[in-house]
């Protein structure tokens, strides 16, 4: 046992660490994350309302209301500073955009004053409507006066304006900008911006709840670079832990592959490794996390690329790793463009802005970027189920290397066969606990015991037996659709799609298979009618006009989904456009809950779903709007084998009732699943390949391969019995 | 989606400078701003603003909009004292003309000089005059936060869009009745990067003992800027003084 590693203190995480101290201390990076969140607020705050020509908006009102939310939610202290300073910061991020005002100087310092004062004042009391109107007044009243002033700087002669803006501001900013909005948004948003930044609801004691100690003995092997010994772990705005006495280790040169349904605690147990929960989600945490040695690095890779960039250009956010070695300048730039390449991404891209960039290639900006730092141990939380073929066997590349080197990786990945493959041992989680720790040959090989955790799973039926013939009733078709992005909307002019011809027929599942950048996303554009195809002619049945309008889409980004503070709301909204009775639409919600498995989070903000649920969540939500042609783009990646079947299955109920689906995908085993027929996309073509037993066919494997199109796997166990209410 | 950033990218006398000095420069033309005696000096910034803006090829567009924004606060400036309205600078009209004339200049020179600078060197630029890098690196930080947030708020109004629900511009009632349904997913897209971007800095070395970026000296052109700068504030003190 290495020294550090047999220490009774962990050098990770001190025992009974919370996110935030009862003192108000934060971590210096959740300070600056703090900065930059309320900045971005305020600077963007007052976007919709300039963006309306017959509203007569002055460009330089402010949008109090934004910081005014963040001191009735979130706790004084060293908070109400850090909202201080993300207001002043935010204010002179747009003068540099919009240009300088003669009171913007001072103007900085009575927004930091005016904030930072009200917070502290406000900081700890409930969010009552009396506190936010006086906070609302006192802050503006603060701000005005001290910008104000500015103008006395230029003479005496200034005192009637300064006298008469401030006045004028103070109920503008007060009352128009401030307390009559946060009114409105307080109630809203009470419990959910606490949620995500990290903090306890005010009055809320449970997170400061000490756990009662395990002591489970569990001691650390020799070789480990990192362990965790009795974990328990609860977020600030949750009741329950989401850990409950975890005990393992990860050692030197070993892929540990991580599995558990959803919401089972693998995105948490990853960031508690990384180092970054309690200190960036606020919460308890009991029990200890260790590493082996003084000197060990981690990196971390989360689920959701964008949001670790801290740089606009892919090749600084892994140079500015670099830097942190030490590495002079020109030779950080010239090994970050190594790591790149090594990574599929050419200079070219690499000099791009980050957000130019697809979300697979963030994912591995973002891998790049912690690999440089040349971690000990590598925490990757499932950024492999986006990922094609050419993708994957980088990502297996880089995890070699690592281990190569005596570092360990923690692989977070619900899909067994590449567990298999990748793994030294697996640890499965299931709710919140070790169900099982092995071999990755003895805990995949045993599949009724995956099959019990809800990790593999049969395969749903089909939505028609292949050889029923359709009834021949066209859906949809598509007529020589080209599409080539117009570089001036922040893509490369590339050409998308060629003489796109397409029929889908009632009771079709027509799966389009095909690898990253094939152009998936920009067809599921063009049936919503986001995007205009540049010649051809989409057509929808029933409609008068030649046009997408009236499918229903479901893109692969769910955060960006959700409007409703509730997913009950959500689906009665998408109920309410489609021209169901009122009186029918409780029947029709529960109809559709039940199909999907929505039962148990009806009433959960839908933004707190965990991906999986939050894509099944989003189909369910566009499958209320009654429309006759569902698309699916890429709602497969991040889904356990349970949630996937379950979709299956209503995929097949909806093609069944006369539906039509699309499922555009490069995951190979859930077109199988889910497909009448396959079109394999192919140069901007689609190519049709069959139905799946005969696209997916093993002498159809070097062509799969060479579209980048990795084969399905053969998971789903033919002995199993046969899902749950499926029929041949 | 293509994300307005500050940098148009143009080759340009500006685009050369080292960000030391456009920030220096930005600095010293402010401090211009609030020492010049009287309207003349601020015309005479008026005109040394275009010709910044010009030489750095500002977005004209852009510009244009951000004085037609600010045209109504910089006309009641001179045209309030001129119809004798005494409680605006007691009726003087010279006065209000020196304040109009500075508000148009800081606008010229502000949208010129940020427009030739990337995001890592305004962080540079400011970490070189001495504000802490951490400070700076905030700056910078905040700029990749708005960026990635305006692309996220594409995406939300995709899904709004599918969702049935237009944001036409044209018709402000429908439009205010589905604001709160854009606003709200976007300010909870903002709040839950929050963890992730702590993450992100924590992972990152945030905090860690960072090099020093490796500096390049100032050329000719650098000093001579600074020291026109430097020269127009002294002018412009000593007149303010009476000195000249």
């Amino acid at each position: 046992m290495t020294e550090a590693a047999a220490s009774p203190v962990s050098p990770l995480h001190a025992p009974g660490a919370h996110g935030q101290g009862e003192s108000g201390a934060i971590a210096p990076s959740r300070f600056v994350m703090l900065i930059g969140v309320t900045a971005v607020l305020f600077f963007l705050g007052l976007l919709p309302l300039e963006a309306i020509p017959e509203i007569p908006v002055d460009i330089d009102s402010k949008p109090f209301f934004i910081p005014l939310v963040l001191v009735a939610l979130l706790p004084g202290g060293r908070v109400g500073i850090a909202i201080g300073l993300g207001v002043a910061l935010g204010e002179f991020l747009r003068d540099m955009m919009e240009g300088y005002e003669l009171d913007d100087p001072i103007g900085f310092v009575g927004y930091f004053l005016a904030f930072a004062l009200t917070s502290t004042l406000f900081g700890k009391q409930p969010p009552t409507r009396l506190a936010i109107l006086f906070a609302s007044i006192l802050c503006a009243l603060v701000q005005a006066a001290i910008e104000a002033s500015s103008f006395l700087l230029f003479g005496e002669e200034s005192l009637g304006i300064f006298i008469q803006s401030t006045l004028g501001n103070t109920l503008l900013h007060g009352i128009v900008w401030g307390a009559i909005p946060a009114f409105f948004l307080v109630p809203r948003l009470h419990g959910r911006f606490e949620h995500y930044l990290g903090f306890p609801t005010k009055g809320d004691r449970r997170h400061i709840e000490a756990f009662a100690e395990l002591d489970s003995g569990f001691v650390p092997s020799q070789n480990a670079r990192a362990w965790a010994a009795d974990l328990q772990f609860r977020y600030p705005s949750s009741a329950a832990p989401v850990l409950r006495g975890i005990s393992f280790d990860l050692r030197a040169g070993e892929v540990l592959g991580l599995m558990g349904t959803s919401q089972s605690g693998k995105s948490t147990l990853c960031r508690i490794m990384a180092g970054v929960a309690p200190l960036a989600t606020g919460g308890a945490l009991a029990g200890r996390v260790g590493l082996g040695g003084e000197a060990v690095d981690i990196g971390y890779v989360s689920d959701n690329p964008a949001a670790m960039m801290t740089r606009t250009r892919a090749v600084k956010e892994v140079e500015a790793s670099l830097e942190h070695l030490g590495l002079a300048r020109a030779e950080a730039e010239r090994r970050a463009l190594d790591q790149l390449a090594a990574l599929g991404i050419d200079e070219r891209e690499a000099r791009r802005y980050i957000w130019e960039l697809p979300g697979h290639k963030q994912m591995l900006v973002a891998l790049a970027a912690a690999v440089a730092e040349q971690p000990h141990v590598l925490i990757l939380d499932e950024i492999t189920s986006g990922l094609d073929a050419s993708g994957l066997a980088r990502v297996r590349a880089t995890i070699g290397k690592v281990t190569a080197d005596g570092g360990a990786v923690l692989l977070v990945d619900n899909r067994a066969q590449r567990q298999r493959e990748w793994a030294d041992r697996v640890l499965v989680l299931a709710e919140g606990q070790v169900a099982v720790l092995g071999s990755a040959e003895e805990v995949i090989d045993d599949t009724a015991r995956l099959c019990a955790l809800g990790l593999a799973h049969p395969p749903a039926r089909r939505a028609h037996d292949l050889s029923a013939p359709h009834s021949g009733e066209v859906l949809l078709e598509l007529n020589d659709v080209a599409f080539t992005h117009d570089p001036d909307a922040g893509h490369e002019s590339v050409e998308v799609w060629r003489g796109l011809n397409l029929r889908l027929a009632k009771g079709e599942v027509l799966a389009m298979a095909g690898c990253n950048g094939a152009g998936k996303t920009t067809l599921a554009k063009l049936l919503g009618g986001l995007l205009a195809p540049q010649a051809g002619t989409i057509q929808l049945a029933g409609a008068n006009e030649p046009g997408p309008s009236g499918a229903a889409i479901v893109l692969h980004a769910p955060s960006a989904f959700f409007s409703e503070p509730c997913l009950r709301a959500e689906i009665e909204r998408s109920l309410a456009g489609s021209g169901v009775e009122a009186d029918a639409i409780d029947e029709r919600i529960s109809q559709i809950a039940g199909q999907l498995g929505l039962e148990n989070i009806l009433d959960t903000d839908p933004g707190l779903l965990p991906p999986g649920s939050a894509r099944i969540a989003q189909t369910g939500a566009m499958m209320a709007r009654g429309a006759p042609v569902l698309v699916l783009d890429e709602v497969a990646p991040g889904l356990d084998p349970r949630e996937r079947t379950r979709l299956a299955t209503v995929v097949a109920d909806f093609a069944s009732s006369g539906g039509g689906v699309i499922v555009l995908d490069h995951d190979l085993d859930f077109l199988a699943t889910t497909a009448t027929r396959v079109g394999l996309i192919e140069g901007g073509r689609l190519r049709d390949a069959g139905p799946p037993d005969q696209a997916f066919a093993p002498d159809n494997e070097a062509r799969l391969r060479a579209l980048d199109l990795e084969p399905p796997s053969q998971i789903y166990a033919p002995n199993l019995p046969q899902s749950e209410g499926t029929s041949g | 989606m293509k994300v307005p950033v500050l940098n148009t990218g143009r080759p340009s006398f500006w685009r050369d400078r080292d960000p030391r000095v456009k920030w220096l420069t930005f600095l010293l033309f402010l401090a211009l701003i609030y020492i010049a005696p009287d309207w003349r000096w601020m015309a005479g910034a008026v005109l040394v603003g275009a010709g910044v803006a010009a030489s750095a090829r500002a977005p004209m567009g852009w510009l244009a909009l951000m004085l037609l924004i600010h045209a109504p606060t910089i006309l009641a400036l001179v045209v309030i004292p001129m119809l004798g309205q005494d409680f605006a600078f007691n009726a003087e009209f010279e006065f209000g003309l020196r304040l109009s004339l500075g508000w148009i200049a800081a606008i010229l020179i502000g949208v010129g000089l940020f427009s030739t600078m990337e995001i890592d060197e305004l962080v540079e630029g400011l970490s070189g005059l001495g504000l802490p890098h951490g400070a700076a690196f905030v700056v910078g930080y905040a700029f990749v936060l708005i960026y990635l947030s305006l692309s996220d708020l594409a995406q939300i109004m995709d899904s709004m869009r599918l969702k049935g629900m237009t944001l036409a511009a044209n018709r402000p009632i429908s439009f205010l009745r589905n604001v709160p349904r854009l606003f709200i997913p976007a300010l909870l897209t903002i709040m839950r990067r929050g963890g992730a971007m702590t993450a992100a800095l924590e992972t990152r070395g945030f905090g860690k003992t960072i090099a020093s970026p490796d500096r390049v000296a100032l050329d000719v052109w650098d000093w001579i800027v600074v020291a026109a700068a430097l020269l127009a504030n002294t002018a412009a003190l000593t007149a303010r003084l009476g000195l000249w």
